[in-house]
């Protein structure tokens, strides 16, 4: 589905991502795992349009979109999720998920005044939507709540929440579990398999909880300083001497 | 009882986070803060700091109520707070981020400093560099290593392994361990509960701002009711 072919990026001297050559294939939940500082986000960035690749490409379904924009890959299809949340904070945690859907007809002033029966009408689906949404990660209590006033970890719920507004092809969660109660993060792993097995989307993650990406993740790709390490069944990964070393301990 | 945040009660604006909460530590001693997202954790490390305005309730500290002071005269008192995020300056150096964290105790900023780079080996090779290239991991370390530059009593940490790798995890962990055992009194909230609370001496539970358990470490992993609702099973 996505095909990443000798990728490069460096920020001065600093080789963030080495020629990183990887698959994700239609359908799969892969996990990217590896220590800090190893290019995981550099390389999330890259693909989701926040940064052009120095060296190499990225294929999605054929195509070339190393050079799109994260606005053009979100009409494409490609969502993602930030390691530290990006909320509205002056807007309720309602209007934060209705604002998802792009080209809403309410955003012209012009269909603002002919256009009334068809905003509402769009405003209700969303409003709807975004209720089911709310209700699925148990942040229903705070609809009406800014969303600057929620905690780190509904923060993170309500990122996760925005993915869920529109249909996706594929989501890149960067880090949606840190600083999530590990009981709410099992429900969480719950929808992520919901959303992967009956709508056929297609999941990326970074994570860090290795009890997690065990429950969902297949296959897993390990990078470290910049390149990938391995990649494979998580039950193999775990047993890796160089994994253990580099990321997991004893 | 060395910090006694008594019966607290506060919130932002109209909305009240904690009711009725209370939280206690010993001096030496590891206690941890776990809960569901939005029971008050970080609301209540804030109440215990200084940086929210109490509606009920007393925070008293070496046996002294400090309710009322401002949290830079609680630093002044013995407290240290990294918070979850926004901890560090990104944009000076590790050495300079110690250095401002020593603004209240000029005299010891240089022997400090070797402690921290003893406790932190890889910030004594890093301290020329800038902060906003550091890893998370590393990060969190210049944060606990600025907090510790005044010598705290107590060091409260806010999710200190949030967004770190599991062998990151782990030496946090073992470093929060040295730092009690120098005497150094320790309250964090975690989400990487389990192990949390394997190395605390105590563990409170909160549930929408009140307590809800409160015991030994070892025995809150114990209870089946704890593992169900807090730690995923």
């Amino acid at each position: 589905m996505i095909e990443i072919r000798n990728v490069s990026k460096h920020f001065g001297g600093i080789k963030a991502v080495e020629n990183v050559t990887l698959d994700i294939h239609k359908g799969s939940i892969t996990g990217l795992i590896g220590p800090n500082g190893a290019g995981k986000t550099t390389l999330f960035n890259i693909i989701a349009g926040f940064y052009s690749p120095d060296f190499g490409e990225i294929i999605f379904e054929g195509e070339n979109i190393s050079t799109l924009r994260s606005d053009e890959l979100f009409k494409k299809g490609i969502l993602r999720t930030f390691q530290i949340a990006h909320e509205f904070e002056n807007l309720t945690v309602r209007e934060n998920l209705m604002m998802v859907p792009d080209n809403q007809t309410g955003e012209t002033i012009f269909h603002t005044w002919i256009s009334r029966k068809k905003i509402r009408v769009e405003e209700e689906k969303n409003s709807k939507k975004a209720a089911e949404v709310m209700e699925f990660l148990s942040l229903d209590h705070l609809a009406n709540e800014k969303a600057g006033s929620l905690s780190g970890g509904q923060k993170k719920l309500l990122e996760l929440g925005r993915t869920m507004m529109v249909d996706a092809k594929i989501v890149l969660l960067d880090e949606v579990g840190a600083g999530v109660n590990k009981t709410l993060l099992k429900k969480i792993g719950e929808s992520i398999k919901t959303l992967n097995k009956e709508m056929g989307y297609t999941f990326f993650m970074i994570e860090h909880d290795i009890e997690f990406i065990s429950s969902l993740c297949d296959p897993v790709i390990v990078m470290t300083e910049g390149s990938v390490l391995t990649e494979g069944k998580v039950s193999s990964i775990r047993n890796d001497e160089r994994v253990i070393e580099a990321y997991l301990g004893n | 009882m060395f910090l006694h945040a008594k019966n607290m009660v506060g919130g932002y604006g109209e909305t009240t986070i904690l009711n009725n909460c209370s939280i206690n530590v010993k001096q030496g001693e590891i206690a941890v803060i776990v809960g569901p997202n939005g029971a008050g954790k970080s609301t209540a490390m804030k109440a215990i700091f200084g940086m929210l305005d109490l509606r009920q309730g007393n925070v008293f500290f070496d046996g002294e109520d400090i309710t009322y002071l401002s949290p830079q005269d609680r630093v002044k008192k013995g407290m240290g707070f990294v918070p979850q995020t926004n901890n560090v300056f990104t944009s000076m150096t590790v050495l300079e981020n110690l250095e401002i964290g020593g603004f209240t105790n000029l005299d010891k900023i240089k022997s400090n400093i070797k402690e921290i780079f003893n406790l932190f080996p890889i910030l004594e090779e890093k301290q020329k560099q800038i902060v906003g290239e550091l890893s998370g991991g590393q990060r969190q370390q210049v944060a606990v290593g600025r907090a510790l530059m005044t010598n705290p009593k107590l060091l409260m940490l806010d999710e200190p392994t949030a967004g770190v790798s599991p062998i990151v995890v782990k030496e946090l962990f073992e470093k929060i361990i040295n730092i009690a055992k120098a005497g150094i009194a320790i309250l964090m909230v975690e989400q990487n509960a389990k192990q949390a609370l394997e190395i605390s001496d105590n563990g409170f539970v909160l549930v929408q701002g009140e307590n809800k358990f409160t015991d030994k470490g070892i025995t809150l992993l114990e209870n089946r009711e704890v593992r169900k609702a807090f730690l995923g099973g």
